[in-house]
């Protein structure tokens, strides 16, 4: 029998050590305590029950910060025993030469990491702490071990002019792929969107055409990680930028679980369906098989926010 | 990493700093795009590096791809 494919979006760890003005995690938006910890076993039993009824095809460990959790090795070594793709997202300031290595065996095959610009105060500014030298570092050091290494860019109004810079340094380290986020303003960007600023779509569309130039010599990829509605001219034109697209659909194949095992349909959302302990299994196979409707309420942050936030600033 | 025979490979220090230099010069850079002569040096080190790591030859125009990069694409005013 062919199992439904699943591709999971793990936080694994709710705690990070640092505090990204940016940060989606709805958790920290300061009204709601933490998402509890699931135990290595809990977790791992929950995994195995899924994976009796899906097929994972890949997995992205993050958090918080996954490399706080004692147990990482545990979840990778789970996952690469069912040859699943494991992707780490990590800020990078734990992240040692030989904790690289260590992931590397143990089946990490791609290292996320941010890089919000190429000024070190403007990006420190941004994660909320001294992190954008540990980055650099680490990206190097990932680049050394034969790993892949995939920067993360997250744009604000304080720092999109400065993309086509870091694709031009990620030039440098010889990437080949860079993914740019708008600001989500859940989370803790819900509290800091107002000095950080949520572009545009027409903004982003002009500064992607300039980045799609230098990427192409590059020969780098640029994947938009959330929707953004291009100018269609402008996308014409690109041959180095991918759009994305929002996972929340019928029958849709990414799903998030939380450091709790609650499953929800999009890291930017509280709202959880159940968990992977409970009933929360039987709804996403019902999603996967049968393609139950959803509900626009389940759009929550991402699409509606931005939307309104732009309308009011009268961007779009 | 191991040595070429044809250039001096630098190591994780000196390619780190020639990320931190490189990072500078695109910074400082807001009205202009860097001129390929600001960071030459900073090239030529990181595609000896590339080189390494990539298990790949040497760019065999130097560093012209790296230049265009930051030479090649200006940014609209």
């Amino acid at each position: 029998m062919t199992l439904p494919q699943v591709e999971l979006w793990m936080e694994v760890e709710p705690s990070c050590n640092l505090h990204c003005q940016f940060c989606y995690n709805w958790w920290r938006e300061g009204h709601k305590p933490s998402p509890l910890r699931l135990s290595t076993g809990e977790l791992l039993a929950g995994l195995r029950d899924l994976s009796r009824n899906v097929q994972y095809t890949s997995v992205t460990l993050s958090g918080g910060e996954p490399l706080l959790r004692d147990d990482l090795g545990v979840i990778v070594e789970f996952f690469s025993a069912q040859s699943v793709s494991v992707i780490l997202a990590t800020n990078g300031i734990l992240l040692s030469q030989s904790r690289i290595y260590e992931l590397n065996n143990l089946g990490v095959g791609t290292f996320q990491l941010p890089l919000h610009s190429t000024s070190e105060d403007m990006h420190d500014q941004l994660a909320g702490g001294r992190s954008w030298r540990r980055a650099l570092e680490a990206l190097v050091d990932i680049r050394e071990a034969g790993a892949k290494a995939v920067v993360v860019f997250v744009a604000t109004n304080l720092n999109i002019s400065g993309f086509p810079r870091v694709v031009a340094l990620c030039g440098a380290l010889g990437l080949s792929d860079i993914i740019f986020n708008r600001l989500i303003p859940s989370g803790m960007a819900a509290r800091s969107q107002s000095y950080l600023g949520v572009p545009g779509d027409q903004e982003i569309s002009d500064i992607l055409f300039q980045a799609d130039s230098i990427a192409r010599e590059a020969h780098l990829t640029i994947h938009l990680g959330v929707p953004v509605a291009v100018d269609p001219e402008i996308q014409a034109k690109m041959t180095s930028v991918l759009p994305a697209s929002c996972p929340i659909s019928r029958g849709q194949r990414r799903w998030t679980i939380g450091a709790d095992g609650t499953i929800r349909r999009c890291s930017h959302a509280e709202k959880a369906i159940g968990t992977i302990l409970d009933g929360g299994l039987r709804h996403l196979l019902d999603e996967l098989l049968v393609q139950i409707p959803y509900s626009r309420g389940d759009h929550v942050n991402c699409c509606h926010i931005i939307s309104a936030n732009l309308v009011r600033l009268g961007k779009n | 990493m191991q040595k070429s025979d044809e250039l001096d490979v630098p190591n994780r220090e000196q390619v780190i700093a020639a990320l931190e230099r490189l990072s500078r010069v695109l910074q400082d850079s807001v009205d202009q795009w860097p001129n390929v002569q600001a960071v030459r040096e900073e090239f030529q080190v990181l595609d000896a590096w590339r080189a390494v790591v990539d298990k790949s030859q040497p760019d065999s125009q130097g560093n012209a791809r790296l230049s265009y990069v930051c030479n090649g694409s200006k940014p609209k005013a």
